[in-house]
């Protein structure tokens, strides 16, 4: 038990590093030569002459090998610096935590909905396999997850804020404004959400322990509920956490469209502005924030269900 | 293989899908054709006129024919969406085999990479990537690709994996064929064909990716007429000219659920499990 609990938590440290690495490298892939973005973004100007150029390399370390100004910035964040952002003069961490409670509270909100919607809704579709109440429930779920979010989330501004002026358009600060992208976010995850319930439930629904529940006479719903139910979550729970886990920028297209002033919003913002400490700190965060995230089910799940625990050599290959 | 093309037919889900699928290819293959006007012509007489026999969507805010601006949009999707999959199935394929095939360090390392590549929520990278090397639809699709071939790769590496251990394979190897004959006549074509089947049916994401990047304003640029541009283009349109927006969401809409009632179809079809709970 606790032997699986820290061989898993051994295994993330070198995607940990990978991660690092990756966001820090993101700078290299710029077209162009990093000391001159940069500095042209700090002073403003459109060609810095040769001489600048070279004395900001050598302060900031950029004639450095790769690994050594990599080895920097990784101390620094391991310290819990990760440098300013050019744009507000601000550290890039108090940017982050900042804006990550108004992301995460909607992706939270919008996640545990579709889960209280989805989930009975799974399992009726399931239960009524191949009855007219399940090709309905599909088809729905079946347009819940082709729905683009950004096209959604104009319909939803056009028809509820444009035409039925129920909620006005740019309402942020107002508990109103959490109705429209909330309800975005929960749509798509839903019908996710919902599919696989079905699946799952489907599944689960056609093993031999089922099958001599009912010959043994016990009713279908306590089937439904008490055998089946419980064994098709676990697929359930994964996706669930999948979802929460992009809570740090899956809801980018949602808050572009609805100005909703999140982590996803002011990354793609300082992307445009080639803000690069803020592009690779938020990276970074964010990768760091859904790898937490499924460590910490993987290890729920190995507390719930043994046979994760001891089938983990197998589960690998 | 021939049962699973007749429950495909009895399956109306799937077949709309199908059918809406080759209706679009029709459609992408013959814009030239089939579209009424030139869909970069601008006339600024015509500025965002309604629907008519004329211009039966109308036309955007430079006058342009919306109809054939559609059209061509569904070329750059269609086109866009095999190239990142075919792409994204090549890289997988390479390392998938390899990784499978050869085994021991090749495969931990490999194998490592996928493992951090997957670690990583896929939409912030391809937006990271997308966004500094430049917005230009050229860097959305090597972004989208660089993401893609994860998931593939693993999918081929188990493939490849169950092939490895078949007779036939063993006993080619024995009679001394080179590994690189062994895996391209014998491995490769027994262990991608349904991943090549799946793959393609998951153009229908690739599309809404792409489509969502564009929105940002983080792939194709105006004036090209791609439906994710094509919407943000429409979106201050939207009390007086609602169809702008209205049309391009509902062609993706379409596309994607096209490809996504094939692939439940496909995916019932070929597994036998859920036929038999039917039967009983």
């Amino acid at each position: 038990m606790n032997s699986y609990i820290i061989k898993r938590m051994l295994a993330a440290v070198p995607v940990m590093i990978g991660i690092s690495l990756l966001s820090y490298s993101l700078l290299y892939i710029s077209p162009g030569d990093p000391a001159e973005i940069l500095l042209r973004l700090q002073l403003g100007t459109v060609n810095p002459d040769a001489a600048a150029v070279e004395a900001f390399r050598a302060e900031h370390g950029l004639n450095d090998p790769i690994y050594i100004q990599y080895g920097n910035w990784l101390g620094n964040v391991l310290k819990g610096d990760m440098g300013r952002s050019f744009r507000t003069g601000r550290p890039v961490i108090e940017e982050f935590f900042a804006r990550f409670p108004l992301t995460f509270q909607l992706v939270l909100i919008a996640e545990i909905l579709a889960l209280l919607i989805a989930v009975p809704l799974g399992i009726v579709s399931s239960s009524m396999h191949n009855s007219v109440v399940d090709h309905i429930l599909r088809f729905f779920a079946l347009i819940g997850v082709s729905m683009p979010s950004f096209w959604l989330g104009l319909l939803l501004i056009f028809f509820i804020s444009l035409h039925l002026r129920l909620i006005p358009v740019l309402s942020y600060g107002s508990s109103m404004s959490l109705v429209l992208p909330i309800t975005t976010l929960c749509i798509g995850s839903a019908a996710s959400i919902m599919r696989l319930t079905r699946a799952s439930m489907l599944e689960v629904l056609r093993q031999n322990y089922i099958r001599t529940a009912r010959a043994k006479g016990v009713n279908e719903v306590q089937v439904i509920w008490h055998h089946a139910f419980r064994n098709a979550l676990i697929p359930v729970i994964t996706i669930f956490g999948i979802h929460l886990g992009h809570l740090a920028g899956g809801t980018v297209i949602v808050e572009t469209i609805f100005s909703w002033p999140g982590v996803g919003r002011f990354l793609v913002d300082s992307i445009y502005a080639r803000d690069f400490p803020v592009i690779q700190g938020f990276v970074f965060l964010i990768s760091l924030i859904f790898l937490l995230i499924s460590l910490s089910i993987d290890i729920a799940y190995s507390v719930f269900d043994p046979r994760i625990r001891y089938d983990v050599p197998k589960l690998e290959r | 293989m021939f049962k699973s093309a007749r429950s495909i037919l009895d399956d109306k889900l799937a077949l709309i899908g199908l059918s809406t699928i080759i209706i679009l290819l029709v459609i992408a293959i013959c814009a030239p054709s089939v579209s009424p006007y030139d869909p970069m012509k601008i006339n600024l007489q015509e500025r965002l006129s309604p629907p008519s026999l004329e211009h039966p969507m109308g036309t955007d805010d430079l006058g342009r024919d919306y109809l054939s601006r559609i059209i061509y949009g569904t070329r750059i999707s269609m086109t866009a969406a095999a190239l990142i999959t075919m792409i994204s199935l090549i890289i997988g394929l390479i390392v998938g085999t390899a990784s499978g095939y050869f085994g021991g360090i090749v495969d931990e390392t490999l194998m490592r990479i996928v493992d951090i590549m997957l670690a990583f929520p896929s939409l912030i990278i391809t937006i990271a990537i997308a966004g500094i090397l430049g917005p230009t639809f050229e860097n959305l699709i090597i972004a989208m690709t660089v993401t893609g071939w994860v998931g593939y790769s693993r999918l081929i590496r188990s493939s490849v994996l169950l092939v490895k251990e078949q007779d036939f394979v063993v006993s080619s190897k024995a009679i001394g064929c080179s590994d690189l004959r062994v895996v391209f006549d014998h491995i490769v074509p027994n262990a991608i064909a349904p991943i090549v089947v799946l793959a393609t049916l998951d153009m229908g994401n690739v599309i809404l990716g792409l489509c969502g990047m564009s929105f940002l304003g983080l792939g194709a640029q105006p004036p090209t007429p791609e439906w994710g541009s094509m919407l943000e283009a429409g979106k201050p349109f939207m009390e007086s000219m609602p169809t702008l927006m209205i049309f391009p969401g509902l062609m993706i809409m379409i596309t994607v659920m096209a490809f996504n009632f094939l692939g439940d179809g496909l995916r019932d079809a070929l597994d036998p499990r859920i036929k038999a709970k039917v039967e009983i």
